[in-house]
């Protein structure tokens, strides 16, 4: 895999549209933030489209997080990011302000502060310990010890039922499985023991592991390392499931993931961990889980995705306000369960139109759950059927990723289709 | 992989390649699954109304494979159900960049080929091996440590080469390679396959919500004739008749 691929395959599904609109300045309320470790003077400042254009995806900077020598200067003094209760300011100079990451150095920076704040933080999987295949470990080894960053041998279920012993015994466990395709075998572990063990003891005993798994298309990955599994960890009542789509939510959501009391299933679109660049706030901070995130504020229709869906969805809502004067909201859920339902359901009493998109296949997948829970409790504000432009229900194919993947160009059919309704 | 072998009994030399292997051309990605499908395989053919037991079956796996949880469900169930299976382990050493120091504890793998391990050639196909091994005595041993040389040596001290085998095993190597080679011309002489075909083989019979998402893919390539790469393959599929 090179990193020419990855961006081919981002700018691909992408559309090829890198201008991208920013955030609205954002008055915050009064409430002060709960989350995160640092609260400062509100600075808002517009958000930067967090996909870099190919060639910068090209020019690999190869620091780790922690590096010293920063030398981007034209770099906002710090990043706004609204939550349900209120705008939380990180990254300003007094805390340390940011640094330019990618998505896999924003996950290797959790892991050094979780490592960092945490002594009986561990971390282990396949090959964690020389980097591991996507460098989201990488130094974490020399910098804490054998003991603490360590290889396991290959078998997902052992890393899972190994992770919950950890977990169930005190030791904050981070466990890493290379490819979210092959979680399966783990699933038993995770949704019969994982899941259950806080249920199932009454509250005496729980596994609060957090298992990070690389997810979704790539360009090239094929039936085994495409999948976005998302779905079957969400039907399994007792878990977290998690999904960033850029380094600052990255950041900030595993850390709130490693520190949360439930198994949590952390999945890292692959194809943004090179392709998604943004200033990062170097300092410690978590953001919630179960908030959604409103990417881009708009009027005539709602659009729900996650992860590298997310960047789909802005540029088709970007095309649809450029051909058809449609002003289209996007909402990154985040966490994907429990998601934020109150976010989802306001936006589209608002817009009366939703579209949902992601890239695992459509029967069976997430986007259900949101259109029936819309139907439910915003019945009455619909002004057309809900549209989910999803994978086809076939097994992820390799010759023919690109008439697979929801793309902006089949994002922005459905989304004239509702507004057309 | 999985491959079924004919073993022929009495005989020195097959009359044709296809006589020694019956593969089943079903490839694995997820690792050590197809040690589990071996193990069925294998039992199967003590089930009737299978020929008599001169087939067995031989299942590949590297040394990370030995770790997986279906490498002990199918060594046990082949143990506990006595069936023709051969389990190979081509251990290199190596599983990616995790060597089997951390792989397992004991003298694991038995009767490997060629004793000890650790010298290998660039081992792994999906990664740069240099970043976590030594890069001079990666040079140095890739041209001492080809399996195939290393196996022949096995073999021979074993005492199970020799004479008119040692012919047929190159004959049958010329063959093999040109086959490879055949297929893979082939293959990339071969025009891509229409989009339509996306959706064949999930199931036996597609369901019907299927057919509605290929006219749905099939729709929106006709609707968009130059966006996709190579211009929109709306061309035949064997679901074509079946509702367009």
């Amino acid at each position: 895999m090179t990193l020419a691929t990855v961006a081919r395959s981002v700018a691909a599904r992408a559309g090829n549209v890198w201008a991208l609109p920013t955030l609205p300045l954002l008055g915050g309320g009064a409430a002060t933030a709960v989350w995160g470790r640092r609260r400062a003077a509100l600075q808002t400042v517009p958000a930067v489209n967090t996909l870099s254009s190919p060639s910068a995806a090209l020019s690999e900077t190869k620091r780790p997080a922690h590096d010293t020598a920063d030398t981007f200067d034209a770099l906002p003094p710090s990043v706004t990011l609204p939550l349900s209760t209120g705008p939380l300011s990180v990254g300003t100079a007094a805390t340390g302000g940011t640094q330019q990451m990618n998505l896999f150095t924003a996950v290797n920076d959790a892991l050094r502060i979780a490592l960092e704040t945490d002594e009986s933080a561990v971390v282990f999987g396949e090959d964690v310990a020389f980097g591991g295949v996507f460098r989201c470990t990488q130094h974490l080894r020399d910098a804490f010890g054998p003991d603490r960053v360590f290889n396991t041998p290959l078998c997902e279920q052992g890393i899972a039922g190994f992770g919950i012993g950890l977990a169930a015994s005190g030791v904050t466990a981070v466990a890493e499985i290379q490819f979210a395709d092959y979680s399966l075998p783990a699933y038993d572990q995770l949704a019969n023991e994982a899941a259950k063990f806080r249920y199932r003891s009454g509250g005496a005993y729980s596994a609060g592991l957090t298992v990070r798994m690389p997810c979704g298309a790539v360009g090239h990955g094929g039936l085994y390392h495409s999948q976005s599994p998302e779905a079957l960890f969400c039907a399994t009542p007792g878990l977290k499931v998690v999904m960033p789509r850029d380094p600052v939510r990255a950041k900030g959501l595993l850390l709130a993931s490693i520190r949360d009391a439930n198994p949590v299933i952390f999945m890292e679109p692959k194809a943004l961990y090179r392709a998604s660049v943004a200033p990062t706030p170097v300092e410690d901070y978590e953001l919630p889980l179960g908030v959604a995130e409103t990417v881009v504020p708009g009027r005539d229709v709602t659009l729900v995705g996650w992860g590298a869906q997310v960047h789909v969805l802005v540029a088709a809502a970007a095309r649809a306000a450029a051909e058809d004067d449609i002003s289209a909201e996007v909402l990154d859920l985040q966490t994907l369960c429990p998601w934020d339902v109150d976010a989802v359901v306001a936006s589209v009493k608002r817009t009366g139109r939703l579209v949902v998109s992601h890239e695992a296949p459509l029967s069976g997948g997430l986007g259900g759950e949101v259109a029936a829970t819309v139907a439910a409790d915003a019945f009455l504000s619909l002004e057309a059927p809900v549209k989910r432009v999803c994978g086809w229900d076939t097994p992820f194919p390799l010759a023919h990723e690109k008439y697979y993947v929801p793309n902006v160009e089949r994002c922005l059919e459905a989304i004239k289709d509702v507004v057309a309704f | 992989m999985t491959c079924m072998i004919e073993a022929p009994l009495g005989q020195t030399r097959p009359t044709s390649a296809e006589q020694q292997w019956d593969t089943e051309k079903n490839s694995e990605d997820m690792v050590g699954t197809q040690l589990l499908h071996a193990a069925g395989g294998a039992y199967a053919r003590t089930v009737p109304p299978n020929p008599p037991l001169r087939r067995g079956t031989a299942a590949y796996f590297g040394d990370g494979g030995s770790s997986t949880a279906d490498f002990a469900a199918a060594a046990n169930l082949a143990a506990t159900h006595p069936s023709p299976l051969l389990l190979l382990s081509r251990n290199n050493g190596w599983a990616i960049s995790t060597p089997v120091s951390s792989q397992w504890a004991c003298d694991r793998v038995a009767g490997r080929a060629g004793g000890g391990y650790g010298v290998a050639a660039d081992h792994s196909t999906s990664d740069d091996a240099s970043r976590y091994r030594d890069a001079p005595r990666l040079a140095a041993a890739a041209a001492a440590a080809d399996p195939v040389t290393r196996l022949r040596g096995a073999l021979a001290a074993a005492g199970w080469r020799g004479g008119a085998r040692d012919a047929d095993v190159d004959d049958s190597a010329r063959e093999q390679r040109a086959a490879v080679a055949a297929a893979v011309a082939a293959a990339e002489a071969a025009a891509a396959p229409s989009a339509a075909s996306l959706f064949e083989d999930v199931y036996d019979v597609p369901p019907p919500r299927l057919a509605g998402q290929r006219r749905e893919l099939l729709g929106h390539l006709r609707r968009h004739p130059t966006t996709y790469a190579g211009a929109s393959r709306v061309g035949p599929s064997r679901l074509d008749g079946t509702s367009r």
